[in-house]
């Protein structure tokens, strides 16, 4: 056998077990519309990057991690100063939480302000809302890991919040909790949560939501549809492929040099009978919900007002889960409100945050 | 031209790849060299000036931390871990390694650049439509 005919023949027999011909004639043929708004569709590929990324990173972690109450602050210590560039490692998991998490919500917004939840799309909208709370839970269940002071209290005071939910918020914070306080227990279950459910759903959610995409396309921006305009198309395979590179990149070149230069920091083992430390504040993605919770009084006519403000919150929530079924009119008035309350949403979770921070 | 360009990258990748698997050796190498040569003339210094040296050490020691102070100085070395390379060599084969990686980012995405222009063109053409 000539050594040039390996790689075709290696081709053909793949092509033959996984019909990998078929798969990229579809890639070839897949349109992807070039607009003013297709920078938005680099986010998308961006995410799932940053998300393999986490897998590698933190199956290295896993190897050293131990997630008991004795050990689990010393074990991370012991990955930053004696595995062999361990300190990288974890630095490049942690950052690689927050760029992932930044995107989804660019991701998000973007979707939301070009309206290409609209039909026949709505389910992968539905997904995508879906992917970015477990991204958010992921990056809640992570931050006790280490379990020093400020991941402890921030952990007490973030399994508290569903408390003020009526009729099932105790049992939530229980569940959260396993048991009535933060413990060993609850270190040991926000450990199983990061690394085996949650993984198992962001897979089942990414699977479907990729599947739809494929399936349905790339929107088009409502503008030039309903303007009808000639768009022009690029092919996923390899046109948009290479694009896409590009942009990996550079995000991977960011990524490495955030993590080498601004690496987190380990603070002292938590100590369950110490009060909370000074200046107490969640991860940035939740610092909007953290100041708006403090912004409610405590009581609001015969309500509490932590009741209130979480009942508002879901509410929020709930609005932005069911905005393709909302928004069944984009076109006209009610779909313009719509977009300008995801202009005021950006404006509200950047002004809260801020606030958070002063 | 699109030929001298590539020969030109693959050139640049080459030599950008053999940097970063060079650099830390050659710096591996001097370092064990510049070790070797300070032992010896440690070694050789060492003999005729044992004496004066324990003199001075003597004279120049500052005075031992009471008990208290260093504990609270324990304490605070415990309370928190600030990550960084734990040597001059970790340090140095970092920066090579984040130079080694920006430097092929820009060769790749140059090499990435001819190629989307060439696939857009091919597309235009409309080359594969039959």
């Amino acid at each position: 056998m000539n050594i040039k005919d390996i790689g075709p023949g290696l081709q053909n027999w793949l092509d033959d077990r996984f019909g990998l011909s078929a798969i990229m004639d579809f890639m070839k043929k897949k349109p992807v519309p070039q607009t003013r708004h297709s920078i938005w569709f680099y986010t998308g590929s961006s995410i799932l990057l940053f998300f393999a990324i986490q897998v590698i990173t933190g199956f290295m972690l896993i190897l050293y991690y131990n997630p008991t109450l004795d050990e689990a602050n010393a074990s991370v210590g012991r990955i930053m100063t004696e595995v062999p560039l361990g300190w990288i490692i974890r630095s490049v998991h942690s950052w690689s939480a927050t760029f992932m998490i930044a995107i989804v919500f660019i991701h998000m917004i973007s979707i939301w302000l070009i309206k290409s939840y609209r039909k026949p799309r709505e389910i992968t909208w539905l997904t995508g809302v879906l992917l970015l709370g477990i991204s958010l839970f992921f990056g809640f269940t992570g931050y006790l890991l280490p379990w020093d002071d400020l991941s402890l209290s921030a952990t007490k005071v973030g399994t508290d919040i569903p408390r003020s939910i009526p009729v099932v918020g105790a049992w939530v914070t229980s569940l959260l909790r396993g048991g009535e306080d933060v413990t060993g227990d609850t270190l040991t279950r926000f450990f199983g949560i990061h690394v085996c459910i949650l993984p198992i759903f962001i897979l089942i959610l990414l699977a479907i939501h990729i599947y739809l995409i494929q399936k349905q396309g790339m929107s088009l921006p409502l503008k030039e549809e309903v303007a009808k305009k000639e768009v022009r198309n690029i092919p996923f395979w390899p046109n948009f492929i290479y694009r896409e590179m590009i942009v990996w990149l550079i995000l991977v070149g960011i990524l490495f040099t955030f993590a080498i230069f601004l690496p987190p920091s380990l603070e002292k083992q938590a100590d369950l009978m110490a009060a909370a430390p000074e200046g107490l504040k969640p991860e940035w993605y939740f610092l909007f919900l953290f100041q708006t919770l403090k912004i409610f009084p405590a009581k609001i006519l015969f309500f509490h007002g932590d009741t209130v403000a979480v009942l508002l919150i879901l509410l929020g929530f709930l609005y932005i889960f069911l905005l393709p079924f909302i928004d069944n009119k984009p076109t006209e008035f009610k779909g313009k409100i719509i977009t300008w309350s995801g202009y005021a949403f950006i404006i509200y979770a950047i002004i809260f945050s801020v606030w958070s921070l002063l | 031209m699109m030929a001298k360009n590539s020969r030109m990258v693959v050139c640049l990748s080459l030599a950008i790849f053999l940097l970063a698997v060079l650099a830390p050796a050659s710096l591996d190498a001097r370092q064990e060299e510049s070790a070797q040569e300070s032992q010896t003339v440690e070694k050789k210094a060492a003999e005729g000036i044992q004496a004066a040296e324990q003199d001075i050490a003597e004279k120049s020691q500052p005075a031992e931390p009471d008990a208290a102070t260093a504990g609270q100085m324990e304490e605070e070395a415990v309370e928190t871990i600030v990550p960084a390379p734990k040597n001059q060599k970790e340090a140095i084969g970092i920066y090579v390694f984040l130079i080694w990686i920006w430097l092929s980012i820009f060769v790749l995405i140059y090499v990435l650049r001819l190629k989307v222009k060439e696939s857009d063109r091919i597309y235009q053409l409309k080359f594969f439509d039959k």
